[in-house]
């Protein structure tokens, strides 16, 4: 035992932050790639017509993904996403958007009805001690059938000057979609990370024990993570209003995101046993998903193929997430 | 701490710890040690008697109220892999986590002020490790346990419970420990240590209260603390008691 005090680096070496960053980063090229492949076959090339249309449905399971992330990182799982999400379109397709102000009223108040949902979800988990997917099965049965009164068959309206300005581009050919996901990002996920609360919420799902006996307030944080969530699928819910102009209860909507998000979730590596990865990732996972899809498309495959291509798609990434087992010399490792 | 209990494991234990003052807990294995630190931090639901610190009643629901500035506790665990660490977290996140409060402004975390708390912690402990960004499950069980104490201590506690602290660790950082505890008194912590190991009760402690089946059966102080005495009385035997007068006691009274 020497007294010499050790040097310890702060930031760590990049081997430590690439570790960390491997899943965001490995998406991200992967994106790249895709979308690079994607525009390079388009019959319109890479203009930012194609860029935007495709940003446009990207930002949409991007922002359900993120939402998706918040519950994952906790170590729990929910399946009430895509219901909250559709719940928060029909909602705005219900609103008044005449007026600018009417405009911000509405807005608001389908944000808060996304942030009650999420909020009832935290709850429920909380203090009734049940499994988040049992519970968020439940919610979401609940929160598609509300969404089913406001909204029996599709229609309503939403603000188009508005719904046209998120949807198009910024001059310089930039999609705005792109950009209000930045926005949001900036907004929320980079305080999130920074915060206290944060910390606690990537501690409560690494280790719930270890976080509860160095006094951290787990109630708190697992109810921020839940409220956060649907607040996202609030903006999700949101920005298909402006894509589609109009609010629908559909099933296969609802359903399609909820699993499609935690695809994304899995692909821009974030661990389903929570405490690890970022929702950038977990944007990138998103649009690696939607790509595949424009994949088809431009080469020309028939669209049934689609399901089929997605889930090997997804098998393959997650095969690929298990290689580290190979390297595994204990196997007693492999259990743990 | 006064007439605690708790169902039918913790019954009617009285102690007090002064500021500078290490006191053991003794006895075998499972006679209530655990449950005792527990209740103190406010683990245990229902408990009866009650916590005064600085002479002033103290309600704790849990770890969160037990490591406010007034109460000043700190617990360090039995288990540090499930308890005390999140081991896939980084040294940084598991050092700040019980201390995220004050290094905190607004919500936000300070990476500034952590970093020098993380730094002043690592040079106090002298813990090895290749920076802070590295996973806490890769290092050595010794600098574990450290990064577990470090944690605490970064809360700057009055009252530090330490919860069988050496138990699988290398001697040399057991010895260590052992200075800190007591270095950690010395500038006015109270501090009580459960250990399984009768020589560090003998080496560490001002006082040793012998737990058996969930009460005080023994205190001793000072030179009574031999390790014969601790297993006759963790053994509730009559033994060992300084009026018993045995040769062999006298002798390993002497020794110390």
């Amino acid at each position: 035992m020497t007294d010499r005090a050790l040097p310890v680096a702060h930031g760590g070496d990049w081997r430590f932050w690439l570790g960390e960053h491997r899943g965001t980063l490995l998406a991200l090229g992967v994106f790249i790639l895709m979308f690079a492949l994607y525009t390079g076959n388009h019959p319109a090339g890479f203009n930012a017509d194609v860029v935007t249309t495709a940003a446009n449905k990207g930002v949409l399971l991007a922002l359900v993904a993120v939402a998706q992330t918040f519950v994952v990182v906790t170590s729990g799982i929910d399946l009430s996403v895509g219901a909250i999400f559709v719940l928060c379109n029909c909602v705005a397709s219900r609103m008044f958007w005449e007026t600018g102000l009417e405009s911000a009223a509405s807005v608001i108040i389908v944000l808060l009805t996304g942030l009650a949902c999420g909020a009832l979800n935290g709850l429920i988990v909380i203090y009734g001690r049940l499994q988040p997917i049992v519970t968020t099965i439940a919610t979401g049965a609940v929160f598609f059938g509300i969404a089913l009164l406001f909204r029996e068959s599709p229609g309503g309206d939403v603000n188009e000057d508005l719904a046209d300005f998120m949807t198009n581009q910024f001059p310089g050919g930039i999609p705005a979609s792109a950009v209000a996901l930045f926005v949001v990002m900036l907004v929320i996920w980079t305080p999130f990370r920074r915060s206290m609360l944060g910390r606690v919420v990537y501690a409560v799902g690494s280790a719930e024990q270890a976080a509860y006996m160095s006094g951290l307030q787990i109630r708190r944080a697992k109810f921020a993570a839940y409220a956060l969530s649907g607040l996202l699928c609030a903006i999700g819910g949101l920005f298909i209003t402006f894509v589609t102009y109009t609010g629908e209860a559909s099933l296969d909507n609802a359903n399609a995101y909820t699993l499609n998000s935690i695809a994304a979730v899995v692909l821009g590596g974030v661990s389903l046993f929570g405490g690890r990865g970022s929702a950038v990732g977990a944007i990138f996972g998103a649009l690696i998903f939607r790509t595949i899809g424009d994949l088809l498309f431009v080469f020309d495959l028939d669209p049934l193929w689609q399901p089929l291509f997605l889930g090997i798609v997804l098998l393959v990434s997650v095969c690929l997430g298990s290689f580290r087992l190979i390297r595994i010399r204990n196997r007693l490792d492999l259990f743990g | 701490m006064r007439n605690l209990s708790w169902n039918n494991r913790l019954k009617d234990i009285s102690l007090t710890a002064r500021a500078g003052e290490i006191v053991g807990l003794g006895g075998l294995d499972g006679q209530g040690q655990r449950e005792l630190l527990l209740a103190l931090f406010g683990v245990l639901r229902s408990t009866t008697g009650e916590v005064l610190i600085d002479g002033k009643k103290c309600n704790l629901s849990g770890p969160s109220d037990a490591k406010q500035g007034h109460v000043g506790m700190a617990l360090i665990p039995e288990d540090r892999k499930t308890e005390g660490l999140m081991l896939p977290m980084s040294v940084r996140d598991n050092l700040s986590m019980a201390s995220l409060g004050r290094l905190s402004k607004g919500g936000l975390v300070d990476r500034a002020a952590e970093n020098r708390a993380i730094d002043e912690m690592i040079a106090l402990l002298q813990i090895k490790t290749d920076g802070t960004s590295v996973a806490v499950g890769t290092l050595s069980g010794g600098n574990q346990q450290k990064i577990v104490i470090a944690k605490w201590l970064m809360t700057k506690p009055k009252v530090i419970l330490l919860n069988d602290p050496t138990r699988g660790i290398d001697v040399g950082t057991k010895a260590e420990i052992y200075q800190l505890l007591r270095k950690l008194a010395d500038q006015g912590a109270a501090i009580l240590f459960y250990s399984t190991d009768y020589d560090e009760l003998v080496g560490c402690c001002d006082r040793v209260l012998v737990l058996y089946d969930g009460a005080v059966g023994r205190v001793l102080s000072g030179a009574e603390i031999t390790e014969r005495a601790l297993v006759s009385s963790a053994l509730n035997l009559g033994g060992g008691h300084a009026e018993d007068g045995t040769p062999a006691l006298a002798g390993a009274g002497a020794a110390r």
